[in-house]
């Protein structure tokens, strides 16, 4: 069976629009693929089908973490593979998704080959960022809370920035107007602290929200793009301090967080070029 | 009917490579198909190949790490350079050394087969020299004869009209063949590339994002892409434009993007095996080559209905986009008109539905049955 649009809804219902009409009795099976703990049947879904249009609940059902391809199943026939035509991407839809309260994660793929898949994973809350802006030795970052409530009411957050590995950290203020959070980290202090012991000095950024316990983590998630270091880059700021220059400049790490890295950049340069500390 | 293909190395990536890969796939249905490359250059082909169809190496490249050590001679002769292709060939391609060339000659001269295609001028020069009569010659130009150097077209002016036919990718170019070379009608012919036979998606058209792919490398210029997209990320800063591809140009796009204000809206992906799955998230393609051979790009971006904003440069994006009705052709190197192009698609989202669903309707018939067709019909008028 051959779907045109494949999505999960933030109630995480699929909805299906089908190439050809369903015959009654109609059931979306899902059978997972990879992973050796994964259970070897396929389960049979709640599905709804009306005319072209399918929903399948994946609610309730007690679906394992993990990637499930989604097969048709008519009665008296056995199920087949269904592929589709849709991307399974909209950027608008994930980040609707995404600012919603949950601990999982549904979501519809399609394979490089077309077929359709689900794919189920266990999320916690983190600060999704939305815009980075470098500008005047001040790094400005809007997004939203993910996966979890937003504040019953505007509230003055902070933004903490740790050094990595050292007990170092700066706490800035940062705006948070439902789930929005925007905020800026001034550079000079972090160049001041900068440990000119090691060749580079990584800060961690997490937002931290009055009356909860953990902060949240500054990630880009969102959107497709896994992997974004080395692929998005943002500029260098050079900050003098009286110990010798440094060079500073937001960047994705390997789990696509959103940090800062300082980096000596030597004796103190000429006057001219760079920003004051 | 035995095809044989002959390329620089089937295990690399490039336009050429994919498209050889399509269409011997597609012709090994009803023909027994080989691709034989002058130079191996890995354990694998970065593309997936038919398995009908038969890969066959002559040589080890100097390049693969991982090939068998060579005899004393082989090494020898490697590294003297070939003799009968041009030198603007020889340097651009490290395929073409003494040894291959020497490889070579010894398997035109005792091929089986019924065709021989070539495909790039090195290997069309070899042909047309080396080949034998007993299999049809035909030769392939995967660029066009204006982007070939002087000496390359010398070379095709003197020896290619030995060969028993020629297939280039726009008509623009067969016009530019026929009148440099003195041969009846017929003889070249306008073949396009072939969109692999694979399940494409179709985009919705919504994502806020510009994609465009290939060699990052000085024809494709996408550094002036990158200032052409500035107009957009001035009025609407959600959108991205996104690069696929690499290769030696990658500093310099970033170092454009960085100029601009642009870090985070230009997003240099990388290569993908998936092209068109990345062209199906976006909203539109963009190119902003000097020149094309053909253009594969639009018709990828056609495939998952996605419509193209271009230069109208020489050659493949005239013959491929529609203006106004599957995309738009702006004035050749003007990157305000560029910028203007993509604004405008940008901003009208019903106009980018319309075009994207002429676009997907266009793309059937590059699909690479219909080529398959095209190529039986003219190797058997050849053979004839």
């Amino acid at each position: 069976m051959r779907v045109q649009m494949s999505r999960v809804r933030v109630d995480d219902i699929l909805e299906l629009d089908l190439a050809e009409p369903a015959r009654t009795g109609a059931q979306v099976v899902l059978r997972p693929v990879g992973g050796r703990t994964a259970p070897l049947r396929g389960r049979r879904m709640r599905t709804w089908v009306g005319g072209r249009r399918a929903y399948v609940d994946l609610r309730w059902e007690p679906l394992t973490e993990g990637t499930w391809a989604v097969r048709w199943s008519e009665p008296g026939r056995s199920s087949r593979q269904m592929w589709t035509d849709d991307p399974c991407y909209d950027l608008a839809a994930r980040r609707e998704y995404a600012a919603r309260p949950s601990r999982r994660e549904v979501a519809a793929l399609r394979a490089p080959d077309g077929r359709l898949l689900v794919r189920v994973r266990r999320v916690r809350p983190y600060a999704e960022v939305r815009e980075v802006e470098v500008r005047d030795a001040t790094v400005r970052i809007t997004g939203f809370l993910a996966h979890t409530a937003p504040p019953d009411t505007s509230t003055a957050a902070e933004l903490l920035v740790r050094q990595r590995d050292r007990a170092t950290a700066f706490a800035f203020p940062a705006g948070l107007a439902q789930e929005v959070f925007r905020c800026a980290v001034p550079l000079p202090p972090l160049a001041r602290a900068h440990a000119h012991d090691r060749p580079h000095n990584e800060w961690d950024l997490w937002l931290r929200v009055p009356g909860r316990e953990r902060g949240y983590r500054l990630r880009a998630l969102c959107d497709d793009i896994v992997g974004k270091k080395g692929r998005v880059a943002f500029p260098t700021t050079a900050v003098r301090t009286d110990s010798g220059a440094v060079d500073l400049r937001p960047y994705f790490t390997a789990a696509d967080g959103l940090s800062l890295l300082g980096t000596g950049a030597g004796p103190r340069p000429p006057s001219g070029g760079g920003a004051e500390d | 009917m035995r095809i044989t293909f002959l390329i620089g190395d089937v295990h690399g990536m490039g336009g050429t490579i994919r498209s050889t890969v399509s269409l011997a796939g597609g012709l090994a249905q009803r023909h027994r198909v080989q691709i034989v490359s002058l130079a191996r250059g890995a354990a694998r082909p970065f593309f997936p190949v038919d398995p009908r169809v038969r890969l066959r190496s002559l040589t080890d490249s100097r390049a693969w790490a991982g090939r068998p050590e060579p005899s004393r001679r082989i090494r020898e002769l490697e590294l003297r350079p070939a003799t009968l292709v041009p030198p603007t060939e020889a340097r651009r391609s490290a395929v073409f050394n003494a040894a291959t060339e020497e490889a070579l000659c010894a398997f035109l001269a005792r091929a089986r087969t019924d065709v021989v295609v070539a495909t790039r001028p090195g290997l069309n020069s070899l042909l047309a020299l080396l080949g034998s009569d007993h299999y049809l010659r035909i030769g392939q130009e995967h660029l066009n004869l204006r982007q070939q150097t002087e000496d390359i077209r010398d070379h095709i002016r003197r020896h290619h009209a030995r060969l028993d036919g020629l297939t280039v990718l726009t008509d623009a170019d067969r016009r530019d063949y026929a009148a440099l070379l003195d041969r009846p009608e017929g003889w070249a012919i306008t073949m396009p590339n072939p969109l692999p036979d694979a399940r494409y998606p179709r985009s919705r058209l919504v994502n806020p994002v510009i994609a465009t792919a290939g060699r990052l490398i000085p024809v494709k210029q996408y550094p002036v892409l990158v200032q052409a997209f500035a107009r957009v990320a001035a009025a609407h800063p959600e959108w991205q434009l996104r690069v696929y591809g690499h290769g030696p140009q990658r500093g310099r796009i970033r170092a454009m993007a960085d100029e601009l204000g642009l870090h985070g809206r230009v997003v240099l992906m990388g290569r993908t095996r998936d092209v068109t799955g990345e062209f199906a998230k976006a909203s539109l393609v963009a190119l902003s080559s000097r020149q094309e051979g053909f253009g594969m790009t639009i018709v990828e971006a056609f495939a998952v209905g996605v419509p193209v904003v271009s230069f109208d440069c020489p050659h493949g994006p005239r013959e491929l986009i529609e203006p106004g009705r599957d995309g738009l052709l702006v004035p050749d190197q003007d990157v305000d008109a560029l910028g203007a192009g993509l604004l405008r698609l940008v901003e009208d989202a019903a106009e980018r539905q319309r075009m994207g669903a002429a676009a997907r309707e266009k793309a059937r018939r590059f699909r690479v049955d219909h080529v398959v067709r095209r190529w039986e019909e003219y190797l058997v008028e050849r053979l004839g």
